[in-house]
Formats: structure tokens, sequence, C-alpha cells
């Protein structure tokens, strides 16, 4: 038998799905019990699960802490769910973890912000929209809800805008994303051995980074249906001396994050344009203004636009030196001086610098300690800072494995103007033409990204890289620099005038004050998806 | 220097008075910790942190009943006397207020701030281990830090591109700098305090194991004597002498222990340091047993039996505590609705300024063994806290500013009190990640605790269900106050190193070093 039981596993925690690039959220609520139960019976058939690719469409759900009740199962069942699962993402003790405070609060979100107000989460993914639509069609409107007995969670309003897949895989502020993503043990696919990680970690029913099983929920052998379930490991059952909950209800399942986060475009760009124009005496403009900016953000996000780390590739994105090389390329493979040895090592060297783009392989430990490279308050930093949290490298390396996430995070909402490209490049005249002006307000549709995690322990994992790492202005020994993409820079009473962004240049560091938030929570849940037995179980469980 | 304490008053509440001390520390809470008028905590110039702490009626591991009680915890800067005379000074009235409901306070024409502090000085209860995050930084050194620190930043931040007004040279940056930090008057008070200090207490610390080596190597040198039948035989095979020897060694040790002030000061009372000595003991008498036990060393009944019995006694001693835990049934904490709830209660105050608190109190496992086996970790936690931590760090963890275990109750439960950066989630992930093996030690001799193996093994690494225990048996904190809410120690220590660099003579390279910290 393999290592993961992939058969039960739903295929999007183990896969990104990237041949579907269609992709539709919906949050849905459950209003007539009986139905639901029914039409979830049916729908356990229909589940991708994790043996395969999908073709053409796939089909996900996952439920929240009310869904799960609503359905039926039982009180006494739910004690072993993750406690920030069983309260909910929109609580304000959980609003402080996340930096969901003020006027980022569950109570301005447009969905998930009212106690009970989501139930389960349907995850569409098609190749085409046309296939798409068709999928769509199935689960939405008045006829769906008749049969299924539930019903979009925002019907009266604009429905969850839909995933797209940005040119370049690109999130809205330009740049490449989905890069970096643990391995999981057990699966082909693992990358460098400091990246693959224990399925525990991401998956109930397997041991974790500790050698221990996750807790995980149980019912009764005794209740209806339990016996299309699994026992508990025995191993993780030792401890319970009576074992009154012998049937496994977690296993194969992982905890679902959903986060839809819109991006302010126009925003961020025109507070990187004005930090820029505010330090240089005189102010730049044209073409090196724009390096200027790219190399800014780049400093903030941790990679160049195309995807290259910064820590490798300090001083421009991938681009210039590309087509520095092929023009040497070109000249060495001419007619005039061919040179076929010389062509050979060039040619190498241009495949390993576009390899950069994808590139999760390196630290900061060694080369790039203080950060003069890849700043340590940068989000790629913050969100995994490698082997350079403390200062053994060996110990970092063994600490971060504790605080992995698996990402599935689609683009939502159309670009602004044509200013991506396929290849890898931003226009940033095409996005800011009024070149030195005031920033437009956006008038167009909302944009932004619906941000999906996958972790088997949402309190250790999740929420501990967006409280310690990402919104905690005090990072690795930082004064008020919260994470410069996402951060809360309001976090606990400090200042409250931005937050900053430490570039960590020589002779002495830049300061960029002012920070804003450029990304606005809109609304989410945390949801529980279950292994496909599970899925099945729920569909029948008792009242 | 500054030394930092700590203090601990625990009292008794009188029967039905429990409510209104509960209402007069919410009003506390509720009119502003820093300033109400019962207890204005920013008043107290030394101190660091505060907090009240109702525990109330339990029963402990014998099923016994425990009546409720009040507890003070402060870390403070300087002397004790000073501390409860400030404390006096500062809020005699509120504290009276507070006080009154507890058994054997003074009765409503006795209440001078000289009672109060009597009262108090009455009530303090000693601690088993104690942790300063950053030993020798007060309250005042840390504030004018951090002052200086950000008037730093600003005239940076003012200054763009100082490397374009004095050159890129760091260490002519650097002088830049001095020359225009000291046109601000507010920081005219520069003076770096002595940093032998630290270095000191850590020596004190060498000096205490090595006497126990030496004495250990004494042993082993005595026993060669013995056996050899040097002239000195008569005079060793008394077991007597031995006795005295080893007093002698000890005194010695307590002697260096107590003459460095830092360590008196912070002690719990001398009898916890002396018990350092018999830990060490068995050591020296088991170079001894195995020198005596050598082949072709003739048999010398009266030192045999002596130089045996201690290995013989840790060995039952290590065996006693495996058998317990095998026998142990282990009882997981069970997620009820009781401990939901009190979760929600506890996280409600959590994370609203850069530190938090923990308050964490457990009842000890019956019996004398674990009790003993408690004390004698807690010992060795606070003397391992005291000569070898790092700066600004325990065991890698470098956020705790400052910690304390006691055991109350007449040896019946153990209580810790702990301020720390970040959230509460980080701390105990800490705790799993990097010190599980001493806090093990600790908590494996209280109840509930994790599954644990030859005291210090498994227990806190079974992640989950060791935050589960420590959530179970937090306990509210219905007072708590931390001076710098907006400095982790992280800042602190960091503050200090551009401090001291800004008044230091810096070449090139440490110039741009320093440039590096801010």
């Amino acid at each position: 038998m393999a290592y993961l039981e992939l058969e039960d596993i739903q295929g999007i925690i183990v896969r990104g799905y990237g041949n579907l690039p269609e992709a539709c959220f919906m949050p849905l609520i459950i209003t007539d019990k009986v139905k639901a139960r029914a039409w979830l019976g049916g729908l356990a058939a229909d589940l991708c699960d994790g043996l395969a690719r999908p073709e053409g469409t796939a089909v996900n759900v996952a439920f929240t802490a009310p869904g799960l009740l609503r359905l039926g199962l039982d009180k006494s069942a739910m004690a072993n769910f993750s406690e920030p699962f069983r309260e909910g993402m929109a609580t304000k003790r959980r609003g402080r973890i996340l930096g969901d405070t003020g006027e980022y609060a569950a109570d301005k979100w447009l969905w998930g912000g009212d106690k009970d107000s989501v139930h389960l989460l349907l995850l569409l993914y098609a190749a085409d929209s046309v296939e798409l639509d068709g999928l769509i069609a199935r689960f939405r409107g008045h006829e769906a809800e008749l049969q299924h007995g539930v019903s979009e969670v925002l019907l009266g309003s604009d429905p969850l805008p839909r995933g797209v897949t940005l040119p370049g895989r690109k999130e809205h502020f330009g740049f490449r994303d989905g890069i970096s993503q643990p391995g999981i043990v057990g699966m082909k696919k693992g990358g460098p051995p400091a990246n693959v990680i224990a399925a525990g970690e991401f998956l109930l029913g397997y041991t974790n980074e500790y050698q221990k099983y996750p807790i995980s929920p149980s019912v009764a052998a005794a209740s209806q249906g339990a016996d299309v379930l699994p026992s508990v490991p025995t191993a993780q059952g030792e401890d319970g001396s009576t074992e009154p909950w012998p049937r496994d209800l977690g296993r194969n399942g992982s905890y679902l994050v959903f986060r839809q986060l819109e991006q302010d475009v126009q925003a961020f760009w025109g507070h990187i344009r004005d930090s820029i124009q505010s330090r240089d005496e005189p102010p730049l403009a044209g073409v090196e203004l724009e390096n200027g900016m790219t190399k800014l953000a780049a400093k903030m996000v941790g990679r160049w636009p195309s995807g290259a780390p910064i820590t490798k590739l300090p001083d421009q994105d991938v681009f210039g030196r590309i087509q520095y090389l092929e023009g040497l390329l070109a000249d060495a493979e001419g007619e005039a001086y061919a040179d076929e040895e010389r062509a050979k090592t060039l040619r190498r060297e241009l495949e390993s610098i576009k390899r950069l783009v994808d590139d999760d392989d390196f630290g900061y430990f060694e080369n790039d300690t203080y950060g003069a490279q890849c700043p340590v308050g940068s989000h790629l930093r913050r969100s995994n800072p490698r082997d350079s949290l403390t200062d053994s490298q060996d110990e970092s390396l063994r600490l971060t494995r504790h605080h992995r996430i698996i990402r599935r995070g689609r683009a939502y909402g159309a670009t602004s103007s044509d200013w991506l490209s396929d290849d890898g490049k931003i226009a940033l005249s095409k996005l800011l033409p009024s070149d030195g002006g005031a920033v437009e307000a956006a008038a167009e549709s909302p944009r932004g990204v619906h941000f999906l995690a996958f972790n088997a322990d949402i309190g250790r994992q999740f929420e501990f890289i967006q409280d310690t790492w990402i919104n905690d202005p005090k990072f690795l020994g930082l004064y008020a620099d919260a994470d410069p993409i996402v951060g809360d820079h309001s976090f606990k009473g400090l200042p409250k005038e931005g937050g900053i962004f430490t570039e960590h240049s020589q002779p002495v560091r830049k300061h960029h004050p002012g920070l804003k938030r450029f990304v606005r929570m809109r609304g989410g849940a945390y949801f529980f998806m279950p292994g496909i037995r599970a899925v099945r179980y729920l569909a029948q469980s008792a009242e | 220097m500054s030394v930092q304490r700590a203090l601990t008053v625990q009292v008794r509440i009188r029967p039905g008075q429990e409510r209104p001390l509960r209402e007069i520390l919410e009003l506390i809470v509720d009119q502003d910790v820093e300033t109400n008028d019962i207890c204005p905590f920013k008043n107290l110039v030394t101190v660091h942190f505060a907090r009240f702490v109702i525990l109330e009626k339990a029963k402990d591991a014998y099923n016994r009943d425990i009546p409720a009680t009040l507890i003070l915890s402060t870390n403070y800067d300087g002397s004790l006397a000073r501390h409860l005379e400030e404390l006096a000074d500062v809020a005699a009235g509120g504290l009276n207020e507070v006080f009154r409901h507890c058994v054997g306070y003074p009765g409503p024409g006795r209440r001078t701030a000289a009672n109060l502090v009597n009262f108090l000085h009455r009530h303090r209860i000693p601690y088993g281990a104690f942790y300063v995050g950053l030993a020798g930084r007060s309250v005042e050194m840390v504030d004018r830090d951090d002052e200086l620190q950000s008037n730093i930043q600003s005239v940076l931040d003012r200054d763009r591109r100082p490397e374009t007004s004095v050159g890129k040279e760091p260490h002519r940056i650097v002088e830049g700098l001095r020359a225009s930090l000291n046109d601000i008057p507010a920081i005219a008070w520069f003076n770096e305090e002595p940093t032998w200090v630290a270095r000191l207490t850590s020596a004190a610390g060498w000096v205490v194991i090595l006497a126990a080596l030496l004495s250990g190597l004494g042993g082993v040198g005595g026993a060669v004597l013995y056996a050899t039948e040097s002239p000195w035989y008569p005079w060793l095979s008394d077991p007597q002498h031995w006795l005295h020897l080893i007093a002698g060694c000890s005194l010695a040790m307590a002697g260096v222990v107590i003459w460095v002030p830092q360590f008196i000061a912070l002690a719990p009372p001398l009898v916890g340091t002396l018990l350092v000595l018999p830990i060490l003991t068995p050591f020296i008498l088991l170079g001894t047993a195995v020198v005596a036990i050598l082949p072709g060393v003739e048999y010398r009944g009266s030192l045999l039996p002596f130089a045996i019995a201690p290995v013989v006694l840790i060995a039952l001693w290590l065996v006693a505590i495996r058998v317990e835990e095998l026998l142990d049934k282990q009882t997981p904490v069970p997620v009820d609705e009781e401990l939901i709830r009190s979760i929600r209660d506890l996280t409600r105050s959590e994370d609203h300024v850069v530190q938090n608190q923990l308050t964490h109190l457990v009842n000890i496992k019956k019996g004398q063994l674990r009790l003993i086996t408690l004390f004698t970790f807690l010992t060795v936690i606070n003397f391992v806290a005291r000569f070898f931590q790092r700066d600004g760090a325990l065991g890698g963890i470098s956020t705790i500013h400052f910690a304390r275990w006691c055991i109350i109750d007449g040896g019946r439960r153990l209580i810790f009190f702990s301020n720390f950066d970040g959230s509460w989630e980080e701390y105990l992930g800490d705790f799993v990640d990097r010190a599980s093996w001493g806090l093990t030690g600790i908590w494996s001799n209280t109840v509930n605790f994790p599954k644990t193996r030859w005291l210090v093994l498994d227990g806190a690494t079974d992640e989950q269900r060791f935050k589960l225990w420590g959530r179970k048996h937090q306990v509210p904190t219905p007072v708590w106050y931390s001076r710098r809410k907006r400095l982790t120690l992280r800042n602190i220590v960091r503050n200090r190193a551009i401090r001291r660099g800004l008044f230091a003579s810096l070449g090139r390279k440490q110039s741009r070093e320093w440039l590096r910290r801010l």
C-alpha cells in the first residue's frame, strides 16, 4: 500500500491543477439539511482525488465548523478539530492574529464576516471557460438550490469573482507567484530535501514533523455510517486509555484557509513611485525611474517580477542579462566568429539564468545574512525565513519546517491594462501612464487573489506565519516593519503613521516610511477539506 | 550597576471577599493599567512588569482543599526595601483597597504605608528558579537606550543621504552622527555602565563548576593516597574526615557564590543555592569509588560503602522515576466545553501589545519523590539561567524578558509567571522546539503532563498535547502591566549595542557593523 492514501485525499491538496487555469470558488450555505446530505452523497463520487492529474474539470469540497454541525455531525465530534477552525476566522481574537483589524475587520468584509454565514466551499476547476460555465451551471441558480439544499452565500450581490491565471503566472502587482511550495513526503515531486515536509504537516492521519499524529476528529464506531471511516491508527489511540472514538473522521483531511484579498495595484505602484521620487534629487524620470521602482518593489517582495530571487540576482531582473547573453551567443554562433566552446558555455549560462524564475533552492544564511540583497523585512523572507531564522543555520532549517503551508491561490479579476506579458516583463508606463501625476483611483472591477492554503494545524502554521512572521513589526529584531506587501502596519498598538520598510543598503540603511495596506481582506473562512470517505460519512450522518 | 529582582506576594483572600476583590482589579484595567488611580503602574519608575492574579479555591493532587489566594508579582530594579517603599509611595491607598480583602491585613485604623510594607514583606514567597532576559538593564536604561536609538533613526531619516554630506566612509558617517546627536540636549546623559558584571557572573559560574571538579579530583587523589598506603592514610580512613573535606569544599563554593553580588542579589533563599552542592558531591564520591575498586587495590572496608552509596541512591532515584512513569496512566487533556471556553477567555486579553504574559498553575504529582525532583531541577535551571545565559537568550529563546517558577501552597502546586515577546503560539512552540528537555524536567513532576521517559525525554515534544496542557492549566491574569509594551527583548539588546558602539571608538570595519544595526 502506498504511504499516502491518494484515492481518499482530495486532489487540490496534493496538486495545483496547473492544467486547469479557470477556477470558481463558491461559498455556500445549507438551506435544507436533508437535501444537502443527499446531494453531498452524490457529489462524493464526483470529487477529484489525488491519484492522477485531472483532465477537463475538477471538483473539490470543504466545510466550515458551522457547516459540519448543520449537516448533523455530532457536537462531541467537534472537540478534536483545531481551535481556530472551531472558532472561525471572523472573531476579534483571530482578527488580532491575522491583522484583520480596524477597517479591515470582519464586520467590513463582503462575506464570511458573520457567524454561521458560510457552511461549505465548492472548488471548481476547468481547462477553459466554457467547461467552467458548464460546471458552474450545475451548482448555481434556483433550480440547483431547490435540488441540493444549498445556496450561494453571495447570491444577492455579485458572486465571488472567478479565478484566473495571469500572464507569466503572476499576481496582480506584477510578480510571478506560487513558486515556493513545500514537497510532501510520499509524493513523487519533491525538490531539495530541506523542502520536503512530513505529510502530517498537511494531512491528518500521518505523522508530522514532530513524529506525532496530529490531533484528529473522530466519531463513535456506533454512529450511523461510521463503518465507511477508517479506524484511528493504534499509535494515535494509545494515549486515549478507553478509546471512545475509534473511527477517524479526520484522516486524509486538511484545513483550508481561504481569504479573498483585494489588491490595489495603482496605489501600490504609486506608493513605490512616490517613495523613489521623494528620496532622489533631482527626481528620477523615464526608464531610470521605472528601474528604480522595479528594484524597490522587488526588494519588498524578495523576487523580481520574473520570479528570480533577489538574493541570487541583486542588481536587476533576468531580462537584461538574458538579452546580453543572447547577443553574445548570436555572435558566438555567428558565421564570422563561430566558437562552439564559447557558445556551449553561454547556452549553459543562459539556461541557468532562465531557470532562476522558478528557483526555490536557496537560503540567506551564508551570503545574505544581514539582508543586503534580500531585506530581512521582505515579503519572501518573512513568509519563509528558510535558513536565517536564528543564528544557527541548521536550527533555522529545522524550525522553519514547522511553519510551512501548501498554497493553492488563484488570482481573480482582469489586469488593469495589458502591462503584464507572458515573458514575465512588466510595463510600468502602461500601468501609471500619467507620468509624475497623481495616481487615478481605479474605477474598474476589483482584482486580487483568492488565497488558499492547506495545513494540518492552523495555529502553528498559517496563523503563526501571518502573526509572527508577516505582521509582527518586530520580526527578527526590526523595530516597526510589518510585511511591506500584505502586513498590518497598525499592529499591536504601534504608531499609526504607516509602516516602515527597511532596505539594508550600504553604508546606511534606507527607511521607506508611510507604508499603507495595499491588500484588503474582503472575505474568507477556515474550512476543513475532509477525505472522500469522510465526505460520504457526512452525507449520511444521523441527526 | 542595576540588579533586577522578582517579588512574589501570596495572600489568602478572606471568605466571601473574592467578588469585591475582582471588582477592584477590573477597575484598574478599565481605567487603564498605566494611569489608574488605584495603582498607576507607570508611576513606578523601577518596575518592568507587574501582575495581580487570583488563584481560586482548588484541590491538590491528594484532593485536599487549597484556599483562594491573591498574588502580586513584580519585576523591579534595586533593593526589595526600595521597591516596597516605592509601591507604598505611589499606591498605598489603592493597594489598601486591594489587600483589605485579604487575611491578616491590618484593620481600618492601622492601614498606614508602613503597615502595608510590612504586610507585603511578610507574605513574600521564594522562587524556585528565576530568569532575567537581559540582566543589568534597569527601567531607566531601557527607556534611555530606546530614546537614543530613535533619535539616531530620525537623524538618519532627516538626512537621507548621509554619505553625500560626510562621505561614504563608515566611520565618517558615525562621526557625523555623533556630532548631530550632541546638539540634542535630551540625550546629554551619556555614560556607559560597566560591562564587567556579566563577565563576572559567568566567571563565577565556572568557578563553582571548577571547584566541584577539583574536589572530585581531590576525592580521586585522596583515594589513591589511601590505596597506596601513603602517610596520609590513617587520616583518610576515617569517614568523619571525609565529611569534613566535603563540607569544606561545599563551603568554599558557597563562599564564591555569595561573594558575587549579582548572584546573591538574585538568589532564592540560600538553601536553594546550597542544594547545587549535594548534587555535585556524588560526582566527587564517584571518583573515589572508581579508584577504590581498581584491580590490585586492597579492599578498604571503611571507604567503599560510603563511596558507593550515592551512586546507588541516584540509580534508585532514576529507577523509581522510570517505574512511576511506566505506571502512570497518562490522561491526555480532554478538549471539552470547559477548556474551549477557558481558552477563549484567556485569549481575549492576548496580543494587544508587543508582549504577552503567561500565568500557569498546576498541581505537583503525589509523593515526596516528585517534589524533591522538582526542587532539584528548578535549582539546576536557576543555576544555568543565572550563570550561563547568553545575552538576552535562554536555550536559544530570545523573547523572554522575565520568567519565574515558584513552588507554592506548601509544596502542593507549581506556579509559573512569564513575560515574553510575540504570541502564545510562538512561545509554546519555542518551548517545544528549543527547550523541551529542561521544561520537561520541571513539568513532568506535575499532573496531566504528556507522557515522559527518564524525566526529561518526550513530554513537551508531544507538541499539540503539550500546548493543550499549557492552556488547560493557564490561569487568567486580571491585571497585567508591561513597561516596555513597544519594545521586544531583541530591540533592547540591539539598542544597548547601538549605544555602546556610539560611545566606543570604532574602526572602519566596526563602524560598518555598527551602522548595520540601525
